[in-house]
């Protein structure tokens, strides 16, 4: 055993830096490949790809969207409006009566995918090892799309009962959520209220996932998360499939296509 | 390592070509930076194929997504930060499986040998401190290849990482810092060649 051993601060951290930046460099790599060739045939095979997603999504959308929402939450008794709602697991969708809207002189915001910024603030970040060692809930991850990988964010709440919050970001924007997965316990009472009459003829939709009901909800939508005191209420801007099987209620917020969402659905494995 | 005003220039105008559709401009960039991503990506994930279909993944997306890149910046540092990001996914993605594999083996008598695999690694000094750098976690190794083995700038591999410059520093000392710890503990080979 050396009885000098590296220190922080000592001579031999220099000898380190030293090391690293007189050997690093000589670093045996292989022979850099042909990328621009591959990526020249790549782009002459694969058509015009669309410029990002949410931009396609009309802005009136999310404009008639923000004055309902304004004009409901201003009107006492808007919330007596109510004319049903479907309960998929524990998550309740609200169907509510359209109220007048003021839209003469309303701006007109464009539909922005969600920032992770606005999600970094959640409660009970964790790493993937540690909810799956730590969640009263079976962790199960998506295979498809192939190229999703494993998430970027694990946040592990307790609503009641747990809540885990899976974060898939945007590789080439990762300040941006490309998808998430929420999986609530039974006694979570997570509340996702909809606005029906802003979204057009047919927003919401019955499906199915492993023979089980499922609801596809277009957005954007309000979501309010409740338990007790607790309240969290956020703008979603994607898509949602709600379902559950056994005792677990899932939520995929996603800009993917039903059809997509469907298959993202059914490619659910236990990542333990 | 920085670019002078005449390369930032030329960058530039070939990237508005390239917005406008023209392809051949974009080759002429991927040219130009397809060797530090593709050798990025490969120490980032130590497999020739895989960092292959990262770089060139990276640069097909980059394409993409040009309409959003500010013009006004280097490009390297964005197509690398585009390559780490899809390189931590696709490490996860092998990491699974490799757990999944480790999980077997752990459970079989004939345990795989790890001595064979650092023993391979064993044939020079940097490829004995990037076998030593694999065992930090993905922050420490990022500033560590950015830094001394690509020899990015205090600022560019700030830009990378998407952090100010000091926080490149601050990172630098305690990656170092944990660099000591592995090779006194699992790389004593490399601690003795330090020190003659």
């Amino acid at each position: 055993m050396n009885s000098n051993p590296l220190t922080p601060g000592s001579a031999s951290e220099n000898w380190l830096e030293l090391r690293l930046q007189q050997a690093a460099p000589a670093f045996p790599y292989p022979p850099t490949p042909d990328i621009a060739g591959n990526v020249r045939r790549q782009l002459e095979r694969l058509p015009a790809r669309p410029a990002h997603r949410a931009a396609l999504r009309p802005a009136w959308l999310l404009a008639l969207f923000l004055l309902a929402a304004a004009a409901l939450f201003a009107i006492p008794g808007v919330r007596a409006a109510v004319l049903e709602f479907i309960q998929v697991g524990v998550v309740r969708i609200f169907l509510v009566e359209p109220t007048p809207t003021p839209t003469a002189s309303a701006p007109t915001p464009q539909p922005q995918p969600t920032p992770i910024s606005s999600l970094l603030n959640l409660a009970g970040e964790t790493t993937l090892e540690e909810a799956i060692a730590q969640s009263t809930l079976p962790v199960r991850l998506p295979s498809y799309p192939p190229d999703l990988g494993p998430p970027d964010y694990v946040f592990l709440q307790d609503y009641g009962g747990d809540l885990l919050f899976l974060v898939w970001t945007d590789p080439e924007d990762p300040g941006q959520v490309l998808m998430s997965l929420q999986s609530f316990g039974p006694d979570a009472t997570p509340v996702n209220k909809w606005y029906a009459q802003q979204m057009g003829e047919h927003p919401l939709e019955m499906t199915e996932v492993n023979g089980s009901p499922a609801v596809w909800t277009t957005g954007p939508y309000l979501l309010e998360l409740k338990t007790g005191d607790l309240e969290m209420r956020r703008i979603l801007d994607g898509h949602t499939l709600i379902w559950s099987e056994g005792e677990i209620t899932y939520r995929l917020e996603t800009h993917l296509t039903l059809e997509e969402a469907l298959q993202t659905a059914h490619s659910l494995e236990d990542a333990r | 390592m920085e670019r002078s005003e005449d390369a930032a220039a030329t960058e530039t105008a070939l990237i508005e070509q390239a917005r406008s559709g023209d392809q051949l401009a974009w080759e002429n960039l991927v040219r130009a930076h397809q060797e530090p991503v593709f050798r990025f990506a490969y120490l980032l994930l130590g497999d020739s194929a895989e960092a292959e279909d990262t770089a060139q993944e990276t640069f097909l997306r980059a394409y993409r997504h040009l309409h959003k890149f500010d013009s006004a910046r280097p490009l390297r540092p964005w197509l690398l930060s585009i390559a780490a990001n899809l390189a931590r996914n696709r490490r996860r993605s092998l990491g699974r499986y490799w757990a999944m594999l480790r999980r077997f083996y752990d459970t079989s008598p004939a345990a795989h040998d790890h001595s064979a695999e650092e023993h391979s690694l064993q044939h020079s000094e940097a490829q004995q401190l990037w076998a030593a750098i694999r065992r930090l976690d993905q922050t420490d190794q990022q500033v560590l290849y950015l830094r001394f083995f690509l020899e990015f700038s205090v600022e560019e591999t700030a830009q990378v990482m998407g952090v100010a410059p000091g926080t490149v520093k601050s990172r630098l000392h305690r990656a170092n810092g944990r660099l000591r710890t592995v090779i006194e503990r699992d790389f004593p080979g490399i601690r003795e060649g330090i020190e003659t």
